[in-house]
C-alpha cells in the first residue's frame, strides 16, 4: 500500500522561527508519534499538512496526491482533533451532528452518538457546560464518526487526566485495528506514545532529528551511566547527548558502542528526547 | 454549504431573538409615542433598523466564529475555502431577504401603501447589500476583533447616507419613473459591487493563514 | 495464554513475546494447529506497536514454531522433539550467561557456583522446596 502521508523538505519561515526541510513518511496501518518540545514545530507541521498554513517550500503528498488541497475531497478521509474543539459554545452534540452530517458524505449519526455515549458525552448539553476532557472526547467522536482513514491528532491528549488519556488510547488502538487506518499523533506527553507507536518522529527547533521505527530506536540506544573516564572511552560520534551532575555522568549512546560491563539503562523515548534537547555534545 | 448555514443559523438563534425583542419594544414605544401623527415616518425608522440589524448579523456570526476558533476547524473539513466565503455572502443574503419580508409585513400592517413601501424596501435591501459587500472582505482580512471598529464606522456611514438619500426620495415631485430609474441603476451598481466584493473576499481568504 | 511483558532488563519486547509463546508451546498450552491472536489484536491488547508483534511472529515462524497464512492468520506448527530440545538448551545457555556477571560481582568462583547448582538439583530431586532467599 502506498504511504498515507509523505512530507518532503517541507519548509515554513516565520519571524524568529523556521520549520526547516522536514521530511518523513507515514506508512498505512501505522501509528506515528510526533514528538518535540513546545515550540518545536509540531503544530506547524500538522497545520501545513492541513493547509491551514501555506508552505514556503517542499511537498506534501496525502493519499498519494500533492494537489489534495484544491478540492478538499481527501478531507472526507481525515479525522482531525486539535487542542480546541473549534465548535461554538452554544452548540450541543446534537447540533454538531446536524451541522457535520451535512458536510461529511460518510457521516454516520448512529456512529457519532454511540461514540458519544461510549465516551460519556451528554447529547443535549451545550459545549460550554462540558469539562475540558469531555470537550476533547466530543472532538474525537466527531473525528471518528465519518469513518476516516487517517487521524491527525495535535496534542489531542494534553490537558487531560491520565484516566481519560488511557480511555482515548484504547480508542485509537481500536481504530488502528483496520490495516487501512493510520494515525499521526503529536504529543509532548510521552507515555501515550511509548507503548503504542510504530514510528517516532522527533522535531527539535524546527528540524527533524529523526523519524524511525520505535522498536529499533529503543534497541539502538541506551543510557550510559558512569564517570568521565569511562565516557571518554566511548566513541563520541555515537554519543547523542551528555548530562553531568555532581556525582557522575549520564549519556545517551548507541548500545553497540558501549563496552561490556558498562552500567546502562534502557532508554525511554523521553530519555532520547531530553538528551537530544538538553544534553551537551560531549 | 448547507451545513455551514445551519451552523450559522443555530448559533445566531440567540442573537436573533434578542433583536426581535428589541424591535418589538421599539415598535411598541414608537406606536405609543407617535400614535397617529408622525406614524408614517416612524415606520421607516423601524424598517431601517430591521434592515441594519439584519446586515449586522453576519458580523455577529463572524465574532462568534472567531471566539470559537471555528474558521480553523472549518478548514479541516472537506470544504473549500471558496465555499466558506460563499456561505458568508449567502447567509447575509438570506438575512437581508428575511428582513425585507419582515419589513413588508410590518409596513403593510402599519397601513403603509404598497406603492411607497416597495421602493423603500428595495432601497433598504440595496443598502444592506452594499454594507455586506463592504463588511465581509474587511472581516476576512482583519478578523472580527479588529474589524469591529471599521464595521461600526461603515454602518454609521451608510446609515447616514441612507437617511440623506431617503429624505431625497421622500421629496414630493420625484416621479415614479425617475424613482424606478434610480433604483434600477442603484441595483446594477450594487450588483457589480457585490461581485467585486466576492472576488476580493475569495482572494483574501485563499491567502489567509491560521 | 498469558503474555506478561516487562520493561526492565535487556530483553526486547518482541523477544519476550516470542519466548513466552515458545514456552506455551512446550508446556502444551498451545497445541499444534491452534490459532494465534492476530498481530494487530495482540498489539492492541498489550498496548504495543504492531511492528513489534509482527517481529515476534516473524521470529517464531523463522524458528519453525508457527506458520502464518496470509488471509487466515498464524497457527502453531507441528514441533518435533529435536527442535524442542535445541530450544531449551539455548535458553539454559542464555540463563547461564546471565549468571556470570552476577557471580563476578560477589567474586564467586566456578567451584562455588557449581556447588550452589548441585545443591539446588538435589533439593529438587528430594522434593524439598528451598524458601526464597
Amino acid at each position: 500500500m502506498e504511504p498515507v502521508l509523505e512530507l518532503t523538505d517541507v519548509t515554513k519561515r516565520f519571524k524568529g522561527f523556521t520549520l526547516d526541510r522536514v521530511s518523513f513518511t507515514l506508512p498505512a496501518g501505522c501509528i506515528m508519534g510526533f514528538i518535540g518540545e513546545n515550540g518545536a514545530g509540531k503544530s506547524t507541521t500538522i497545520k501545513l499538512v492541513l493547509g491551514l498554513l501555506h508552505k514556503d517550500a517542499g511537498s506534501v503528498r496525502l493519499f498519494g496526491r500533492e494537489d489534495y488541497l484544491t478540492d478538499k475531497r481527501a478531507f472526507e478521509e481525515i479525522g482531525v482533533v486539535l487542542d480546541e474543539t473549534g465548535l461554538h459554545d452554544s452548540l450541543t452534540p446534537r447540533d454538531v451532528n446536524a451541522v457535520l452530517s451535512r458536510i461529511y458524505g460518510a457521516w454516520n449519526p448512529d456512529r457519532f452518538f454511540s461514540l458519544c455515549a461510549k465516551l460519556g458525552v451528554p447529547e443535549k448539553k451545550r459545549i460550554k457546560e462540558l469539562s475540558g476532557g469531555t470537550k476533547r472526547k466530543l472532538s474525537i467522536a466527531a473525528a471518528l464518526a465519518h469513518d476516516p482513514k487517517l487521524l491527525l491528532l495535535d496534542e489531542a491528549t494534553s490537558g487531560l487526566d491520565p484516566v481519560v488519556r488511557d480511555e482515548l488510547l484504547d480508542l485509537f488502538l481500536e481504530f488502528i485495528q483496520d490495516e487501512t487506518h493510520s494515525i499521526l499523533l503529536s504529543s509532548h506527553i510521552l507515555s501515550d506514545l511509548e507503548k503504542a507507536c510504530d514510528y517516532i518522529a522527533f522535531l527539535h527547533q524546527g528540524k527533524l532529528v529523526f523519524a524511525q521505527r520505535k522498536d529499533l530506536l529503543l534497541e539502538t540506544y541506551a543510557v550510559f551511566k558512569g564517570g568521565e573516564a569511562e565516557l571518554s572511552k566511548i566513541d563520541p560520534a555515537r554519543v547523542r547527548g551528555v548530562r553531568r551532575n555532581q556525582f557522575g555522568v549520564e549519556a545517551l549512546a548507541e548500545r553497540a558502542a558501549l563496552p561490556r560491563g558498562t552500567v546502562m539503562d534502557n532508554a525511554t523515548i523521553e530519555d532520547i528526547m531530553l538528551f537530544y534537547a538538553r544534553g551537551q555534545q560531549q | 454549504m448547507k451545513g455551514l448555514l445551519i451552523k450559522d443559523l443555530i448559533c445566531l438563534k440567540g442573537t436573533i431573538k434578542i433583536y426581535i425583542a428589541m424591535i418589538l419594544v421599539f415598535m411598541v414605544l414608537g406606536l405609543v409615542i407617535a400614535s397617529g401623527d408622525g406614524g408614517e415616518e416612524g415606520i421607516w425608522t423601524v424598517l431601517g433598523m430591521i434592515s441594519i440589524l439584519a446586515a449586522i448579523l453576519p458580523f455577529t456570526s463572524a465574532i462568534l466564529d472567531e471566539q470559537a476558533h471555528w474558521d480553523k476547524r472549518a478548514l479541516t473539513l472537506p470544504l473549500r475555502r471558496s465555499t466558506v466565503v460563499y456561505s458568508k455572502y449567502l447567509l447575509g443574503g438570506i438575512l437581508i431577504l428575511g428582513a425585507a419580508v419582515a419589513n413588508l409585513c410590518i409596513g403593510l400592517a402599519a397601513g403603509t401603501e404598497l406603492r411607497e413601501l416597495l421602493p423603500g424596501i428595495w432601497a433598504l435591501v440595496l443598502f444592506s447589500l452594499l454594507m455586506l459587500s463592504l463588511i465581509i472582505p474587511l472581516l476576512l482580512r482583519f478578523g472580527a476583533e479588529k474589524g469591529r471598529f471599521l464595521m461600526i464606522f461603515i454602518a454609521a456611514l451608510l446609515s447616514g447616507l441612507f437617511v440623506t438619500v431617503g429624505s431625497r426620495i421622500g421629496i414630493p415631485g420625484i416621479s415614479q419613473a425617475s424613482l424606478m430609474r434610480m433604483l434600477l441603476l442603484g441595483s446594477l451598481a450594487v450588483a457589480a459591487i457585490v461581485l467585486i466584493s466576492v472576488s476580493i473576499s475569495l482572494r483574501v481568504y485563499e491567502k489567509k493563514e491560521f | 495464554m498469558r503474555i506478561i511483558l516487562r520493561n526492565t532488563g535487556d530483553t526486547p519486547i518482541y523477544e519476550q513475546i516470542a519466548e513466552q509463546m515458545k514456552s506455551a508451546v512446550f508446556s502444551g498450552e498451545l497445541a499444534a494447529g491452534d490459532a494465534l491472536p492476530s498481530m494487530r489484536v495482540l498489539a492492541k491488547e498489550l498496548r504495543i506497536s504492531v511492528i513489534t508483534t509482527k517481529r515476534a511472529y516473524e521470529e517464531l515462524e523463522r524458528e519453525g514454531f508457527i506458520v502464518s497464512i496470509t488471509g487466515k492468520g498464524s497457527f502453531v506448527a507441528e514441533t518435533d522433539a529435536a527442535l524442542q530440545r535445541e530450544e531449551t538448551l539455548r535458553r539454559i545457555e542464555q540463563l547461564m550467561l546471565q549468571l556470570l556477571p552476577l557471580a563476578r560481582q560477589c567474586s564467586l568462583t566456578f567451584t562455588q557456583l557449581q556447588e550452589m547448582l548441585r545443591l539446588l538439583y538435589e533439593e529438587e530431586d528430594n522434593g524439598t522446596g528451598s524458601g526464597t532467599d
